[in-house]
């Protein structure tokens, strides 16, 4: 079923839970703000000074990245957990990462069942992965279904990474955040970071309850929240300055081939006979089979696809 | 704006849809951040605010440049005296921690500098051994109102910081306070007067030494405490 979005959502919240506990049990950890690599950049900038004891760890975070690809995105950034709880019962979200409806535009002209609009009286979308493995039938050849396939793979959806742009994007907003930083002496991106808005949320909550000291950011840090990350679709791929740096780690470590990823097995994968579930699940809007190295700079490693792979033929590997 | 800057650095892809979505996105945050950091600017210059900082913050102006919200500091403090601060109309503070002496007074352990990963408390600073300083409230202080009352001249742990003058009221000595708190922690003046909402809730409380209370002689009244309290002096430093 949707084992993989629990666990997801399991281990964002764990993160948050503990965060809490030890707020209560006075252990200095800190937020996921102790280790962010837009607030080391932002407070060099704001303050003149560089924040050295940030340092070690945005270098663990950027070195997890690296080795584990840009797992924070949807594993631990509060961000997904939202998408993952409020966003319904598409893949990640009302919309995945990159701000599109997975399933929603590119079966819009397929000759395949719609996967996510027209469920009938089924209300779990994944379903549709049984009713998938049934209708290509490998040994009889389905040439509309292939074409459209490959049509998809090629036409529909650009195979080339979307990171640069993405990365581009996202250095224009950083660029001037920094800028911005600079000029007015305080980091601004913090205002506006829905990591932080969500620990301020969580904090304001404890404040009403704890002290009794109801304030504005009761109201205002959801309804930030609620903008940003469901209004403001494009947040994750087009603004988030996080994923600059994420972009560039993700960008670094497709050179090694050798770090884990997913890989698709071509002997059992169905994306030739017209399967296209991965694609349809996957909140980065990736075809795993057809994508390169290059395209899956995106991938999150939610897992969506090999939990929902009819033939089990994607894993994560290290060896393509 | 953002168009322009982006069209060399697209130029190496081929141009989609999606992209100029993304860059039109990008711009719009951009430019909302632009909008945030200039209204962020105006609502601190015209609050001319400060408050109670953990120790070792240089200044209010520094510690807003360095911290990056992340509360360790909050977490570490054994006697939560650390909170973030709420939203208010000085929104650039929000969640930068304040000291509040509500369920204890600060013994200068020091953890919280010790945790700072940012350098927003640090150890070189006179602010390291000096928080802020305390003020009687004079409206409010049992001695001041009445007579007899010295707690906190007896839960002064600094010689010589709260000396009782020849009427019996408390007298701080600005030099020798160094804004621990334990006096304002431990005023019973609102349990000992019945409860009146026009003068201060306790009869000495610790303010900011850059805020106008602090530059103020003497004991100061409720209304100079409310006033002065989060407004910085005038010709501080900011």
């Amino acid at each position: 079923m949707n084992k993989m979005r629990y666990l997801r959502i399991a281990v964002a919240l764990a993160v948050l839970v503990a965060v809490f506990v030890c707020t209560f049990a006075h252990v200095p950890i800190g937020t996921l703000c102790a280790l962010c690599p837009v607030g080391f950049a932002e407070l060099t900038v704001a303050s003149g000074s560089v924040p050295w004891g940030l340092l070690p760890g945005v270098l663990v975070v950027l070195a997890v990245v690296f080795l584990l690809g840009r797992v924070f995105c949807s594993w631990v950034c509060p961000t997904s957990l939202l998408k993952n709880i409020f966003g319904g019962r598409t893949p990640r979200g009302l919309t995945g990462r990159t701000g599109t409806c997975p399933g929603c535009s590119k079966n819009a002209d397929s000759s395949k069942p719609d996967v996510i609009l027209s469920e009938g009286p089924s209300s779990d979308p994944y379903v549709i992965s049984t009713e998938v493995t049934e209708a290509p039938t490998p040994t009889s050849s389905r040439p509309e279904a292939h074409s459209a396939a490959v049509e998809r793979s090629r036409g529909g959806r650009p195979t080339a990474s979307r990171t640069s742009n993405n990365l581009a994007a996202q250095a224009i907003v950083l660029t001037v955040l920094l800028v911005v930083s600079f000029i007015v002496h305080f980091p601004v991106f913090c205002l506006f970071c829905p990591i932080g808005l969500t620990f301020g949320t969580l904090f304001a909550v404890s404040r009403l309850f704890v002290t009794w000291q109801p304030g504005w950011e009761l109201i205002l840090f959801p309804a930030m929240l609620f903008a940003e990350l469901f209004l403001l679709r494009r947040w994750c791929s087009a603004i988030c300055p996080l994923g600059f740096f994420f972009g560039l780690m993700a960008k670094a470590r497709a050179r090694f081939k050798f770090l884990p990823g997913i890989r698709v097995n071509k002997g059992t994968c169905l994306h030739n006979s017209g399967c296209d579930v991965c694609a349809t699940v996957c909140p980065e809007d990736l075809t795993a089979p057809t994508a390169d190295g290059h395209a899956m700079e995106d991938c999150t490693l939610c897992l969506d696809c090999r939990e929902h792979c009819p033939a089990k033929a994607i894993n994560l590997s290290s060896e393509k | 704006m953002s168009e322009t800057n982006v069209a060399p650095e697209s130029g190496r892809k081929p141009k989609t849809g999606v992209s100029r979505r993304q860059f039109c996105a990008a711009g719009a945050a951009a430019a909302v951040m632009v909008g945030a950091g200039g209204l962020g600017a105006f609502a601190r210059e015209s609050a001319h605010a400060v408050y109670l900082r953990p120790p070792g913050a240089e200044s209010e102006s520094a510690l807003l440049a360095k911290c990056d919200r992340c509360q360790r500091c909050a977490q570490a403090c054994p006697y939560n005296l650390i909170q973030p601060r709420p939203l208010s109309l000085d929104f650039p503070t929000v969640e930068t921690p304040e000291l509040l002496y509500k369920d204890g007074f600060c013994d200068f352990c020091m953890k919280c500098v010790e945790v700072c990963p940012t350098g927003a408390l640090t150890w070189d600073v006179p602010s390291a051994d000096n928080i802020g300083v305390a003020k009687v409230i004079s409206d409010a202080c049992v001695a001041w109102q009445w007579q007899g009352c010295t707690v906190c001249v007896d839960a002064c742990p600094v010689e010589g910081a709260i000396v009782l003058d020849d009427r019996g009221r408390p007298v701080v000595n600005d030099d020798l306070c160094d804004g621990c708190g334990a006096c304002e922690f431990e005023c019973p003046a609102a349990s000992l007067r019945a409860y009146n909402s026009t003068v201060a809730e306790k009869g000495i409380y610790v303010v900011s030494r850059e805020s106008a209370a602090a530059a103020l002689d003497g004991a100061i009244t409720t209304e100079q405490l409310e006033a002065g309290r989060n407004l910085r002096a005038e010709g501080g430093s900011r």
